[in-house]
């Protein structure tokens, strides 16, 4: 009893000492925070929000022996429900990969999450009603966007999720109710036009790609492909560094006009649209994803067919 | 008095923390500041300083930057005035405002760089958006706005806005447009709004938030099963 008295008084003692390395424990709760969306039983209901635009949802995750189930269900404006099942709680995808500290490659080398992030904790937040503790990602170059998550102290779960630039909040997701255990009957759809999403076709980092004769001559640091797929003629590649990702459609275009051309934003998303040719077949290339445009832009234009050796 | 390379990184980290640093002082930061144990100590050690030294102005400062995001939000033109059900759809849409090439993406809105249609030139979509002139000068700040603090560092949560005086001012006049013009073209919506979805899907698949980026997706087809 009494060397666990002392032992346990140490431990307050080495508090300051651990508090210090603030850096780790934001890489450390990231890693938990990753771990919990795939392990834990968790509802609620939150807000996205962008511009002038507010959007409510409700949000169901479940996992039943080791098989994920989840649902999402905008509560206001035109009906969109979604609801995969199957997912393998052991089927840990590139992004989670990265978000859990884990050291992939590129073409380029060794890639982590804090080579192209400096991570921080930014002090506790109140929401839905829970603590939570704030953790900011501040990008080291142009090619990424800033992140702040605040993990529920209890479940490591994001109850908020921030991606701004340059002082301006993009867009914001955020719970503004959460409870944990069984949903009960709210895991049910409750639309009658939802779509069902097949939860074994996500890619788990260690499972084989479809092999795509495009690629992307140039990324920013820190971006792994993720997934490729072969759409018939076309193909869709996506690429993620651990806190965002982009994905890229190319596909022949058959009509007579040119390829669209230009470029759209809406809240943290862009969408890039341009022509590229190859072997005489115009195609449609489009990058849409939450980088900057400063990335997009290069991406695009050095995105083209896979050198063959 | 020459500094040695360390002292100019520590005062360029002072300043940076303090939200006062130039661009090479950033650059310099963000190249050279992660490595070293010893630099990031003094790192975490100015933030907290700088913090304490805010923490009485905390308050104040998440007003401004709540009053920029919203005054930035207030400068978007409105469209689901319109009757709800059209609304519905239009509401999250892909809109063309005239904004110059080169302006960057700073703003908290929904801005779009002209979308050209097939078979003109990128320049078109400046002269089709040519009536509407109120977007092109909506993105510059207003008087309210503090100084752009360094990216990453001195980013308060902008949940000041949930404070019932924040609130008040979120969905304050905005300028009149002609939605007409801010819009893409119907065939073109479509295309975006259908890439967004299957974006959200790999999204969704591959990153860190479940099935949190299908939040995004504002249309979805009926016949989707």
């Amino acid at each position: 009893m009494r060397r666990w008295a002392i032992a346990s008084w140490l431990a307050l003692l080495a508090w300051p000492a651990a508090a210090q390395n603030l850096n780790l424990n934001a890489e450390a709760l990231l890693d938990r925070a990753s771990r919990a969306l795939q392990t834990t039983d968790f509802h609620g209901t939150l807000t996205y929000e962008f511009g002038s635009v507010l959007e409510t949802l409700e949000v169901v995750h479940q996992v039943e022996d080791g098989v994920e189930f989840d649902r999402i269900h905008h509560l206001n404006g035109a009906e969109r429900e979604f609801v995969r099942a199957g997912r393998r709680q052991s089927c840990v995808t590139v992004g989670s990969s990265l978000l859990r500290g884990g050291l992939l490659s590129n073409s380029d080398g060794p890639v982590s999450l804090t080579a192209n992030y400096h991570l921080s904790i930014r002090g506790g937040e109140r929401l839905a009603g829970r603590e939570a503790v704030v953790i900011h990602a501040a990008p080291k170059d142009e090619f990424r966007y800033a992140m702040t998550l605040a993990l529920d102290r209890v479940t490591s779960i994001p109850l908020l999720s921030l991606i701004s630039s340059d002082q301006t909040v993009l867009e914001r997701f955020q719970f503004v109710s959460f409870a944990v255990g069984d949903a009960g009957a709210a895991k049910d759809p409750r639309s009658s036009v939802f779509k069902q999403l097949d939860g074994e076709r996500v890619q788990c980092a260690d499972a084989p790609m479809d092999q795509v004769p495009f690629a992307a001559g140039w990324l920013p640091p820190g971006f792994v492909l993720s997934q490729a797929n072969r759409a018939g003629a076309g193909a869709a590649l996506t690429y993620t560094d651990g806190l965002s990702a982009f994905t890229i459609f190319v596909e022949p275009h058959r009509s007579s006009a040119p390829p669209a051309e230009g470029t759209a934003w809406r809240g943290a998303s862009i969408v890039m649209l341009d022509g590229l040719t190859t072997n005489g077949q115009p195609h449609q290339v489009a990058l849409i994803g939450e980088v900057p445009m400063a990335a997009a832009e290069r991406i695009v234009a050095n995105f083209g067919p896979r050198a063959t050796d | 008095m020459t500094r040695t390379p360390n002292e100019k990184f520590l005062e360029s980290l002072s300043a940076f923390v303090d939200g006062e640093a130039t661009e090479i002082e950033r650059y310099r930061i963000l190249k050279h500041g992660g490595g070293d144990p010893d630099l990031r100590g003094k790192w975490q050690r100015y933030h907290l300083i700088g913090s304490t030294l805010r923490s009485e102005r905390n308050h104040l400062s998440r007003f401004d930057i709540a009053a920029r995001v919203s005054a930035a939000i207030a400068a978007e033109p409105r469209e689901d005035s319109a009757a709800a059900p059209v609304a519905a759809s239009q509401a999250p849409a892909w809109r063309d405002l005239a904004l110059k090439f080169g302006v960057a993406a700073s703003v908290a809105a929904v801005v779009v760089l002209g979308l050209a249609r097939p078979g003109q030139s990128p320049e078109a979509p400046q002269i089709v958006s040519a009536g509407v002139t109120a977007p092109a000068s909506q993105p510059t700040t207003p008087a309210t706005v503090v100084t752009a603090a360094p990216s990453g560092f001195e980013l308060p949560l902008p949940e000041a806005r949930t404070v019932a005086g924040g609130a008040a001012s979120y969905n304050t006049t905005r300028a009149p447009t002609n939605p007409a013009n801010d819009l893409v073209d119907p065939a073109t919506q479509a295309l975006l709004n259908r890439l967004l979805m299957e974006h959200a899907e790999r999204a969704s698949a591959n990153g860190s938030l479940g099935l949190l980026p299908f939040a995004r997706v504002s249309q979805m087809e009926a016949s989707e099963r």
